[in-house]
């Protein structure tokens, strides 16, 4: 379907100190040509990798929404959007025309500089978490070594979007919706940290690419199977947290059409909304990638005699299944009350990530991982 | 390069600083204040120290701030320009403040001269671990206490959501209105 263009290894994301960065064949060829000057070697490559990074989020954005269209509309019964192109498959190009061609409404009565300055965080969020998955050994813009608290605590930052931008477009909706969102992402957040410091314990390491190593093997030596119930449990605790701190049904608080008229998008229009849009289905890209990397064995495939496959195409296979699942709980389970969202976190997951996060730390104490 | 990176990202801190005391909507100053942590960030990132970087991004700038911003909605008047502080006020301030940046910028010079020999190049999260929980020189008994703390908060929290149920505090539904 989509080739992702995701470049071969680049440079390391300090400036300061050089990381052991895979060589490839296209940075050594720009450092050659940049000869001396090593720092204009850094800035194209940098850039560069920047471009793939956002060409593959635009990408794989416009797959997932012609995905979401299709899963939900079998899921309903119907075909889905079926005239342009071979089943719909041009429909997110028709989306995107329309959404380009749209007019950014400004209403007067806004906070400008909040209401504006929203739309763009979600995206560089995204864009930013993409950077640390690995696709492959050398495929992998930057890994650095606490890679998983970097996306620790870039999740944290996407909530502010929706909380300047609600309160920016004054708007009663807006603003119960981002309310909403934000006590939401901030309890939900507990039992996500909470989930990736057992997969941090479990494997004993920090980098993506560690963890992903950790992995090496055939398939029972993946997180989920190979720690004995705590990683089932991590990878249960994980989905469930991961679908609320996207905001996806059925715990879509912070846009609940049907309530809120939107939520938090209400008074955006044209490029400004597609910028949430977008940034919601690269955040979803990147939930599953690291759920894959985390639990699923990222880029390893199965079995070793599968490994004429190359990586990438088993990291996406696998995050496109959990896509997929994200997707399945979306048309299936209606939306919770905003009271049963919180009273789950708090008096059930938080707690069974809590336990569960403590028999990790037994299974390592007893050298059982 | 570095240095060019340094000094737009400090002017960046600078202006992110004086933008949160001075200006008057709320929000835009807690704004503003993300947008200094942000920076100072990117500054410890350019010393290649990331474990603190990463820290300030998620305790100060997603944690905290996220949840002044939060205080600041749940406020009525949070749209209306906060009134300007008296004169003494603002001249106890930046005494306060210039005195402190004089005093750390004066100890961090003796500091950076002095140099300590016993930091690696690269502080990994191993090491840290490491130091902070040595038997000799570590801060294992305040580490303890703060886990302590955590969790006493986290079972805390969980007690206080269970007792609202028990006295039967279900928010009206549909049908009970009806």
């Amino acid at each position: 379907m989509s080739e992702p263009a995701v470049p071969s290894a680049l440079e390391p994301a300090s400036a300061t100190e050089t990381v052991a960065a895979p060589t490839s064949a296209i940075a050594d060829w720009i450092r050659d040509l940049c000869g001396d000057q090593e720092w204009l070697a850094w800035v194209v490559i940098t850039l560069i990798g920047l471009g793939a990074l956002a060409a593959l989020a635009s990408v794989s954005a416009m797959v997932l929404v012609w995905m979401e269209r299709k899963v939900s509309a079998h899921m309903q019964l119907r075909l889905g959007p079926m005239r342009t192109g071979w089943h719909g498959a041009l429909q997110p190009m028709a989306d995107g025309l329309k959404l380009l061609f749209k007019e950014g409404l400004l209403p007067r009565t806004t906070d400008l500089f909040s209401y504006l300055l929203a739309p763009f965080i979600p995206m560089a969020t995204a864009l930013l978490a993409l950077a640390v998955i690995p696709f492959s050994e050398t495929w992998q813009l930057a890994d650095p070594e606490l890679g998983i608290i970097y996306v620790a605590a870039l999740s944290g930052m996407s909530v502010f979007a929706i909380l300047i931008g609600s309160w920016g477009s004054n708007n009663k909706y807006s603003l119960l919706g981002g309310m909403r969102a934000a006590a939401q992402a901030l309890s939900y957040e507990i039992s996500l940290l909470l989930v990736l410091m057992t997969a941090v314990l479990m494997s004993g390491e920090t980098a993506m690419q560690a963890i992903v190593q950790s992995q090496e093997g055939y398939f029972w030596n993946w997180w989920l199977i190979r720690a004995p119930g705590v990683g089932f449990i991590a990878f249960i605790a994980f989905i469930i947290s991961a679908t609320a701190e996207l905001n996806r049904a059925p715990f879509d608080f912070a846009e609940s059409e049907s309530e809120l008229t939107g939520g938090f998008h209400t008074e955006y229009a044209g490029m400004a909304f597609a910028m949430f849009f977008l940034a919601e289905y690269v955040h979803l890209l990147v939930a599953a990638c690291l759920g894959a990397v985390l639990f699923l064995g990222g880029y390893l495939p199965p079995v070793p005699a599968l490994a004429f496959i190359p990586g990438p195409v088993w990291l996406l296979v696998k995050a496109f299944g959990l896509v997929f699942l994200f997707m399945w709980f979306r048309w299936t389970f209606p939306r919770l009350r905003i009271d049963q969202l919180l009273n789950l976190e708090w008096k059930f997951l938080m707690p069974v990530a809590l336990l569960n996060l403590l028999a990790a730390g037994a299974l390592r104490g007893w050298g059982w991982l | 390069m570095i240095d060019a990176l340094f000094y737009l990202l400090a002017g960046l801190t600078v202006i992110g600083a004086i933008a949160t005391v001075t200006v008057g909507n709320l929000l835009h100053a807690a704004i503003a204040f993300i947008g200094a942590l942000l920076s100072t960030a990117c500054l410890f990132l350019l010393m290649g120290n990331e474990f603190v970087a990463l820290m300030q991004i998620m305790v100060y700038a997603g944690g905290v701030v996220i949840f002044v911003v939060y205080t600041i909605l749940l406020t009525t008047r949070s749209g209306e320009n906060m009134p300007r502080p008296p004169l003494p006020a603002v001249v106890t301030a930046l005494v306060i403040s210039v005195l402190s940046g004089a005093v750390l910028a004066w100890r961090g010079a003796a500091a950076a001269a002095a140099g300590d020999p016993s930091m690696p190049e690269k502080l990994g999260l191993g090491d840290i671990g490491r130091r902070l929980l040595a038997i000799d020189g570590g801060f294992l008994v305040p580490f303890e206490l703060i886990s302590l703390l955590l969790l006493a908060a986290l079972v805390g929290a969980t007690s206080v959501a269970r007792n609202r149920a028990e006295h039967g505090d279900e928010p009206v539904t549909g049908e009970d209105a009806a």
